[in-house]
This record gives structure tokens, C-alpha cells and sequence, in this order.
């Protein structure tokens, strides 16, 4: 009974490592995992008092049996524990879930990595586990295993003889006697302060090293050197970063500047400074920075603005990538401000990443190019006006209406025509924005074509509002036929469309059509009364 | 016979031996299976024994030792040396020596004598007795609690030695520019920081041998000792004691890069030559920075190295621009550094000062150090630390075996030399002994240069 429920136990531990490493430690299936072994475990120790289990290469022993094989090398629990130098292990009773949850922990990490830094032993004698112990083979990491047997016997051998103890006590007449010394007591007081200094080193090492790199500039001679310690400058840049440590990176980005700068270190020691600073525009040190922009507030703009002014045109890129994972956050601001700065120097990056599938990023950019309002980016964001995604039009739109010329007419005003009403809105207003004589005529044929009358009133509104822009004779007169046209039929369609001309002539202020909006101003319909009252108020300039 | 080989060979001997007493216990001696397997097995230990001398098997714990080192046996012999391991621990049979050249005849006797011992009362009486008749085999009696302690000292000592025989390894590692691995260099830290909360004193004790091997190689792991056991009295967690200790093992990885010709030259330095060296704390700091991606770890290792010789009011080297304060991890290696420098006969001081001469030279030069954790250190060794070579007013000469934190003046001794002037074996004394009226009954009238006289403290410990 009892080698089934280790069995199960075993079974249960090599599994989890699986499910430890896929999910993460706050997830049910987690949580559950720990949960079933430690519950197995607790229950076989209540009985039991305590499980030891010795451990072979593929095999694990419980009183002379096997209740456990497995030679696959990947999965193996036994090889796993076996190779870092495991042979035994206990859990005592009452050992706690944290222990276990521990245990399984350290088991799941991932030691495949190509130069592996800990290892099991290791991480369990860091856990100090109170009821989880374990023996460990500690020679089987060497490579010379006599060493120690060869050293005694050199000791013994090489010790002094009866003759050379005697010759000593001899000559112990001859010597003087020794002198009081007195030593002062350690304190509580040292302590306390040798305490203090331990953590304030702790906290500085990061901006110390940093330091001694650059002393060591001074003392290196040769051109391996400065390229050693100017590349570990640049990999302190990035763990600075990778930390969060900002205010770090910018000090030493400043001291880089300034030494290149000053040509501190001489005229052969700044190209390798220069390839060091270059790490700022890295893919791995903006991936760093963005997930540290993720908690902005710890840095503030300030700070985060002064070391975007480090970046150069080779970090447009990596920062975009950022920002096409960025959605709706505080991230997402500060890069596309970066971006609309930075972007300048690279516009045909930028309008080549308008093709991007994620509709969000598209917009994105959109909005980056706005930001710059370089006309050479025109021709790029018109593609855009096709994209599939409504969200990316309506930022077309806009930009084509503020940056854009008759050239783009056609295209805007095929969106006239757009199935979804916000980017039909969009496109009038674009078209509106031009402001040109040919985007005038285009509002005045949609407002006179058949369709018009068809149109939501949110359109109809905003095209007599987009044509109120120029304020023509033409214009007046379109909008106050418009204004008293009856209608026996579709009579609501016809009030929206009074309603808008109501609208754009107050917008326009013609006091010519004050008499005929007081006629209106006590309409059953709310909407054209609403519109017509406010046309009045205008033109009045109450 | 190279070392591989050995190690297969050492493994044959066990897998042989467990091969005949196994066979033993289901057939007759003279059994034609048996006697094959009788001469396999003596055709093997009877050349070692002619190569080597005796051979003496040990069963400590689980694990198999030949003359003092340790067994290591594949997977595929595992299951015949549990087995083997068994039925030692069935007859309370802790060792086998085969002390000389043996015949068919004895092996024969020993394999009756061992299978019949198993339905004896006392299994171990019973054989010890039996052997007598046979002069080439002896046997001992498994260790047990009482002899714990003994084997916690053992455990000790390897972890020392293996320390050392790791730097060795590594410094070759790094000469040749391979890899290191520092998943083994963290483990061996560990090794040194169990064996600091197991046996304090007597790792003090093995820091006195120093010329074994090269001095460098011995004095990274005395510097790590020693700054561990400091830090683990200041009250330092694991993983902190880990970074002291690991940093403390590198910090002189520097001097790898010094060229051989300066750094074993067997006379004074020129000032050139002085140069070159002073840039080992900035080679070694260029070292560890070229070794990996930085983490904490790296962090201190490269501070460490760098700092280890600017001493705390920067009158060291290498000079800087801009000095800072030094880190606190470099402050405790400074002063393990110095006080293992100073007590080792190096190329460029050979002769060294004795352990109680070079810490009150260190006394006296306080200010080169932080004077909190110089008092700490000295508490810690004592004024009299282990390995220093004593007279008491009694007369009796000693070694410093342990020295004594409440009471710095007042360490063990064990006695060499006793008051009539005949050299004798360590029985140690306690200086803080007192007698009836309440004074003390020894006291340290004067000390000697140990190196002088080749006196060790090591050989009493090992």
C-alpha cells in the first residue's frame, strides 16, 4: 500500500513540472497541482512520520524498491535530481505547503538553458528547508578526485620531523615574551552600522560598477580592452534598463556624451564609446524600456522625454514594434510622442509599417504622421483609406482632409458612400477641410442628389454645415429653399433635412432667414423647432 | 596507471570483490564459478597492491572509499555495489585492507569466513577473529554515532580540498580561455559555507597549508573562508554569503593574466615588473566582466577584484580619478586578503609572518582597513590564530588548534613539546582553564615563527 501511494506521489511530482513551468503561479491548475501533492504527501506522512527515497540515475529507491523509473533523459525526475548531485531525500512529517510548493518549484525551473547558473542543490540550500532534507555527492562535480587524498599525504610528508619541533623549543629561550595587546569588543553599535553600510552597498553596486568602468577606461592600454569595457558599458545599459533603472541609464548615456565630447579618453577610445551609446537604439534595450513604460508613473514624462531625445533614427523601428503591442494605455501616449518626434527622420518607414495587419498600429501611425504633417506621407495614407477597419479610415480621412489636396478627392469621396456612418461623417468632414473649390462642389452635388434626402440626420447636418464653410450666394439660397420646402411624404426625412439647412444658416448668420426660421420656430417636429431656435439665437447673437 | 584508468580500475576492484562474496554465499568455494571469479579478483588487487601498497576499502555512509578516495562508480554498478554495501552493513564491517600480496588459499578462507559470519552473533567479532589466520587481510568495524563527528571533520576536509582542487581547475580554465561553469563554483561556495557552520575552527586550521599546491590556489579559497566566516557573524543571509563568498573566490582571477615569468620569478621585483602586477585587481575585474551577461553576482566579483587592494583610505592600487568609498563586500576581502598574504610564503615575500605576527601587523596599520570589521576579524581569529607556533609559561610547547572569540588571548592549544622537552601528540589545552583560587592555568609566555620550523598546524588536523 504504502510503495503505491510513493508511486503516486513520484508519478504526481514529475508531472507537475510540466504543468508548473505552463502556468502561471497564481492560476488554478497551478495551484491545484501543488494542492494534489501536497495533500498526497501530508496524508502518507501522517502515517509514515517521514519518506525516505534514494535516488539513482533513472531509478528511485524506497526500502530496497524500485517505485519509480524512467531513462527519458528530458523527463526523468530521478536523472534530474541524480545528475546535480542528489542521492537522497526525506520529508518529515508536518513538512509545510510552502515547502513543498517550494520543492516543486525549483524542480520546474528551467536548467536547459546553455550555461546554466544554478542548479538544484543549489536552490534548495538557498530555500533552507526545515523538513525536506537531502543528501548530496558534492565530489562527483570534480575532476580530479585524488586531489585531496595526494594533499594529505604531501602534508604528512612535508612535516617537520622530531629534530625541527625540538630545534624550535630550543630556541624558545632565546625569544622575548609577548606583549599585552588589547582588543576592543565588537559592538552593537558596529554592528548596527557595518549593517547599514551592507545595505547602502547593496543599493549602489549598480551605480558603482557603472563608475568603475569608466575609471577602468583610464587604466586600459590596448584596443581589446576598450572594446571589452566599452561593450560592458553598453550591456550595463541594458540591465540598467531591463531594471528599470532609468535615471541610471541616463547617467550613463551623459557620461558617454560627455566623454566623447570632451575626448576624455582619447580619439581611439570614442568609436567604441559611440558603438556603446548605440545599444539605446537596440531592439533588446527598447523592449526593456517598454515594459518599464509600462509603469510610467515610477519614472515620469520628464525623465522619460529626456532619454527619448537620445534616441536616433535606428530606434524608429523597435519602438514602433512596441507600439504595435501597446493598446490604450499610458505606453501607448508617450510612444506615439516619441514617435511624432522622432519619426520625422524616417518617413517611409513609418508609412512602409501602414501595412501592418493590426488595424491599431495602422491607426497609430496614422495618427504619427498627423502628428508630423509632412505632405511627402500623403500618398502613403491614402492606401489607408481602404483599410478594412473602420477606425483606420476615419484616421485616414482626417489626415487626408488636414494634409491632403483635390488629389485625394476621389478617394474621400468614395467614403461618401462608405457603408458605416462614422467614416460617411469623417469623409465630409476631410472634404470639408480641403476647402477647395472642387471639395466645394462635391458637398454641393451630395446635398442636391436624389440620395440626399435618404441620408441619416447627422450627415445631412454635417454636409449643409461643411458647405456653410463658404458662405456663398448659392450656398444662402440652397439652404433656404431647402428650409421651406414642404413635403407630403417622408414628411420626417424632410424635417432632418430642414432641421440641417436650419442649422447652417445660423452657422452662415443670414439674417435673411430670420423670417422664414420665426415661421418655423413653433414646428411640432422637436427636431427642426430645436435647430431652427438655435439658428435664431445665432443670427440674433444671443 | 592515468587517473582514468584508475578510476575504472578502482571501480573493477569493488565490482570484483562484490562479485565473489556474492557467489559465495549460493556456491561452494571451490565452486568453478566461484574460483574463476577468486582469480579475476586477485590477479586485480594483487597489482595494485604491488603498484601501490595496501589497499584499503572503506564503507563510510552509503558511499565506498579506496585509501581515502572516494569511489565514484557508473550506474550500471550501482546495483552490485548497493549489495555489496549491504552485507558489509550486515557483518558491522566498516573496512577491508589488503595488505599484501595474497593467494587463492586466502581469498578463499576470507570469502568462508565472511558468508558464515552473517549467522554469527556478532557478525564483526566473529570475523576479526577468524582473520587473524590470514596476514595479508584486515578488517575494522563499521563507524557508528559516536564516530559522527569524526566524519563530519572528514566531510570538511574534502570540502576544503575539493575548493581548492576546483580553483585549480579553474584558474587552468581560464588560462586556456574555456568556459566555467559557475553553477559548480556557487556549489563549492555552498561547500565552504556548510563546512564555516559545521567546523569554523578547523577550516581555519586548514587555510595554514599553503604550499601544497600554488599559492593562489590555496589563497582563494582562505580568503573566501575567511570572509565567509565573517560575514555569517555579521549576520549575512545564505544568498548574501553565497555573493561574499563566490566574490571572494575570484578576486584574484586577475593575476591569470599576469605572465608566469613575472609572477613565479623567484627574485625581487623590478618596478616594471611591479606595474604589471598592480593591474591584476583591473585584469581581474576585466576578467569577470568578459565571463558573462552582468547579474548581481558579476557585479560583485568585478567590484571585488578591482577593490581588493585599494585599501579603505585609498592608498592602494590601482589609483583612481575619482575614489570612491569601497563596497562592503570588498572591505571584508581586503582584510581576509591581507591577513592569508601575509602568512604565506609568496614569490615576491618568502618568508611569510606567523598567523599572531601578522595580525597585530594589521592592528597596528588599522587605518588601511575598516576598523568595525578589523575588530570583527580579530575577534574572530583570535589574537593567537590557528596555526600559531606557542610556548606557555608551563613549559609546553604548542599549535593554536582553535582560537577563541569570548577570550582572544586564550585559544587550544595542542601540545607538541611537553615541559620536560620531549616532543609528544597533541592532548590540547584549553587556556581559559582555571584553577581553584580562580587564575589561570597556562598562559602564552611566547611565540614562534611555525614556518621556520615547518610546523603545520594542518598535519594534526588532517
Amino acid at each position: 500500500m504504502a510503495l503505491e501511494e510513493i508511486k503516486d506521489i513520484l508519478r504526481d511530482i514529475e508531472r507537475s513540472r510540466k504543468n508548473l513551468r505552463l502556468y502561471p503561479s497564481n492560476n488554478p491548475v497551478y495551484l491545484k497541482t501543488i494542492d494534489r501533492i501536497y495533500t498526497k504527501l501530508d496524508s502518507y506522512l501522517e502515517t509514515n512520520d517521514e519518506l525516505t527515497i534514494k535516488v539513482k540515475q533513472y531509478d528511485i529507491i524506497f526500502n530496497d524498491e524500485a517505485v519509480y523509473h524512467n531513462n527519458n533523459r528530458d523527463e526523468s525526475l530521478a536523472l534530474l535530481l541524480f545528475k546535480d548531485g542528489i542521492r537522497e531525500l526525506t520529508f518529515i512529517k508536518g513538512v509545510p505547503r510552502d515547502e513543498v510548493r517550494a520543492f516543486l518549484e525549483i524542480l520546474s525551473s528551467d536548467f536547459q538553458v546553455e550555461v546554466p547558473e544554478e542548479d538544484i542543490v543549489t536552490l534548495m540550500w538557498e530555500r533552507e528547508f526545515r523538513l525536506i532534507l537531502y543528501v548530496v555527492d558534492n565530489n562527483y562535480l570534480l575532476e580530479d578526485e585524488n586531489y585531496e587524498a595526494t594533499a594529505v599525504e604531501y602534508v604528512k610528508k612535508h612535516s617537520a620531523g622530531k629534530e625541527e619541533v625540538l630545534n624550535a623549543y630550543r630556541d624558545t629561550a632565546n625569544l622575548k615574551e609577548v606583549s599585552r595587546i588589547d582588543t576592543e569588543p565588537f559592538t552593537e553599535e558596529d554592528r548596527r552600522s557595518i549593517l547599514g553600510d551592507l545595505e547602502r552597498s547593496s543599493e549602489e553596486r549598480l551605480s558603482k560598477m557603472i563608475s568603475l568602468l569608466f575609471e577602468m577606461l583610464f587604466l586600459a592600454d590596448n584596443k581589446e580592452d576598450y572594446e571589452s569595457i566599452a561593450g560592458s558599458i553598453a550591456l550595463f545599459i541594458n540591465y540598467s534598463m531591463k531594471h528599470k533603472n532609468l535615471t541610471d541609464v541616463i547617467d550613463i548615456i551623459n557620461r558617454i556624451k560627455s566623454s566623447i565630447e570632451g575626448n576624455v579618453y582619447g580619439p581611439e577610445v570614442n568609436p567604441f564609446m559611440q558603438t556603446a551609446l548605440d545599444v539605446i537604439n537596440s531592439d533588446k534595450f527598447i523592449r526593456f524600456f517598454g515594459i518599464g513604460l509600462e509603469e510610467e508613473s515610477r519614472w515620469g514624462h520628464d525623465t522619460i522625454y529626456e532619454l527619448a531625445g537620445f534616441f536616433s533614427r535606428s530606434a524608429i523601428p523597435y519602438l514602433v514594434d512596441i507600439l504595435g503591442e501597446k493598446k490604450i494605455n499610458p505606453a501607448e501616449k508617450i510612444l506615439i510622442s516619441i514617435l511624432s518626434e522622432l519619426g520625422r527622420e524616417d518617413i517611409p518607414f513609418l508609412a512602409h509599417r501602414l501595412n501592418d495587419s493590426r488595424w491599431h498600429l495602422v491607426r497609430n501611425i496614422l495618427h504619427i504622421l498627423r502628428q508630423i504633417g509632412d505632405r511627402s506621407s500623403v500618398k502613403f495614407i491614402e492606401k489607408a483609406v481602404r483599410h478594412p477597419n473602420m477606425h483606420v479610415k476615419v484616421e485616414a480621412l482626417n489626415v487626408l482632409g488636414e494634409m491632403g489636396s483635390d488629389k485625394n478627392l476621389p478617394v474621400i469621396r468614395d467614403c461618401l458612400t462608405d457603408p458605416d456612418v462614422v467614416v460617411r461623417l469623417a469623409s465630409i468632414s476631410a472634404i470639408g477641410n480641403l476647402g477647395t473649390p472642387d471639395s466645394q462642389k462635391i458637398i454641393l452635388d451630395e446635398i442636391k442628389s436624389k440620395n440626399f434626402h435618404e441620408r441619416g440626420y447627422s450627415e445631412k447636418r454635417e454636409l449643409f454645415l461643411t458647405l456653410a464653410k463658404w458662405k456663398g450666394d448659392d450656398i444662402i439660397d440652397l439652404a433656404l429653399r431647402s428650409l421651406r420646402k414642404r413635403a407630403f411624404f417622408k414628411k420626417t426625412k424632410n424635417n432632418e433635412t430642414r432641421a440641417a439647412a436650419a442649422f447652417a444658416l445660423g452657422a452662415m448668420e443670414v439674417t435673411d432667414a430670420l423670417d422664414p426660421l420665426m415661421k418655423l420656430q413653433h414646428s411640432r417636429n422637436t427636431l427642426l423647432q430645436k435647430n431652427v431656435l438655435e439658428a435664431i439665437k445665432k443670427i440674433n447673437h444671443e | 596507471m592515468n587517473k582514468k584508468a584508475n578510476g575504472i580500475i578502482i571501480e573493477d576492484v569493488l565490482k570484483k570483490l562484490a562479485i565473489v562474496l556474492k557467489q559465495g554465499q549460493f556456491h561452494d568455494v571451490d565452486n568453478a564459478l566461484v574460483m574463476t571469479s577468486i582469480k579475476v579478483f586477485l590477479k586485480l588487487i594483487n597489482e595494485l597492491i604491488e603498484y601501490d601498497g595496501i589497499q584499503k576499502i572503506d564503507l563510510i555512509g552509503d558511499l565506498f572509499y579506496l585509501n581515502n578516495a572516494r569511489v565514484k562508480y557508473s550506474s550500471k554498478s550501482s546495483v552490485i555495489l548497493d549489495d555489496l554495501s549491504r552485507e558489509f552493513i550486515k557483518r558491522d564491517l566498516g573496512s577491508v585492507a589488503f595488505t599484501s600480496q595474497l593467494s587463492i588459499d586466502d581469498i578463499k578462507v576470507f570469502l568462508k569466513i565472511f558468508t558464515e559470519a552473517a549467522y554469527q552473533g556478532d557478525s564483526f567479532e566473529s570475523m576479526k577473529a577468524s582473520l587473524t589466520h590470514i596476514e595479508g587481510i584486515e578488517v575494522d568495524r563499521l563507524k557508528h554515532i559516536k564516530e559522527e563527528e569524526k566524519d563530519k571533520r572528514r566531510t570538511v576536509i574534502t570540502s576544503y580540498f575539493n575548493a581548492v582542487s576546483f580553483v585549480k581547475t579553474l584558474t587552468t580554465k581560464l588560462e586556456s580561455k574555456e568556459k566555467i561553469s559557475v553553477k559548480t563554483a556557487k556549489r563549492v561556495v555552498g561547500t565552504i559555507i556548510d563546512a564555516i557552520f559545521n567546523e569554523e575552527q578547523l577550516l581555519f586550521g586548514l587555510s595554514a597549508i599553503k604550499d601544497f599546491d600554488e599559492y593562489t590556489y590555496h589563497h582563494c579559497v582562505n580568503v573566501s573562508v575567511l570572509s565567509i566566516a565573517m560575514g555569517q557573524r555579521i549576520g549575512l543571509k545564505r544568498k548574501a554569503l553565497v555573493e561574499l563568498g563566490f566574490a571572494a573566490l575570484f578576486h584574484d582571477i586577475g593575476k591569470t593574466s599576469i605572465p608566469n615569468t613575472i609572477l613565479n620569478k623567484p627574485s625581487d621585483f623590478t618596478e616594471e615588473e611591479w606595474k604589471v602586477m598592480k593591474r591584476h585587481p583591473y585584469l581581474g575585474a576585466l576578467s569577470m566582466l568578459r565571463l558573462k551577461e552582468p547579474d548581481t553576482s558579476l557585479i560583485s566579483n568585478a567590484i571585488v577584484s578591482m577593490e581588493h587592494h585599494m585599501s579603505s583610505e585609498h592608498s592602494g592600487y590601482p589609483e583612481m580619478r575619482n575614489p570612491m568609498e569601497l563596497d562592503f563586500y570588498s572591505n571584508i576581502v581586503t582584510i581576509a586578503d591581507r591577513y592569508d598574504a601575509m602568512t604565506s610564503s609568496r614569490v615576491y615575500q618568502r618568508i611569510p609572518l606567523s598567523p599572531d605576527e601578522a595580525v597585530r601587523r594589521m592592528m597596528e596599520t588599522s587605518h588601511f582597513y575598516d576598523p568595525r570589521l578589523l575588530k570583527l576579524f580579530v575577534l574572530m581569529l583570535g589574537l593567537y590564530p590557528a596555526g600559531s607556533l606557542v610556548l606557555l609559561n608551563s613549559g609546553e610547547m604548542g599549535i593554536v588548534c582553535e582560537g577563541n572569540p569570548q577570550c582572544t588571548e586564550r585559544p587550544k592549544v595542542s601540545i607538541i613539546v611537553d615541559k620536560e622537552g620531549n616532543k609528544v601528540d597533541g592532548v590540547t589545552v584549553d587556556l581559559t582553564e582555571r584553577d581553584h583560587a580562580g587564575n589561570y592555568t597556562k598562559n602564552i609566555l611566547k611565540t614562534l615563527d611555525p614556518h621556520k620550523y615547518k610546523i603545520n598546524l594542518a598535519e594534526h588536523l588532517l
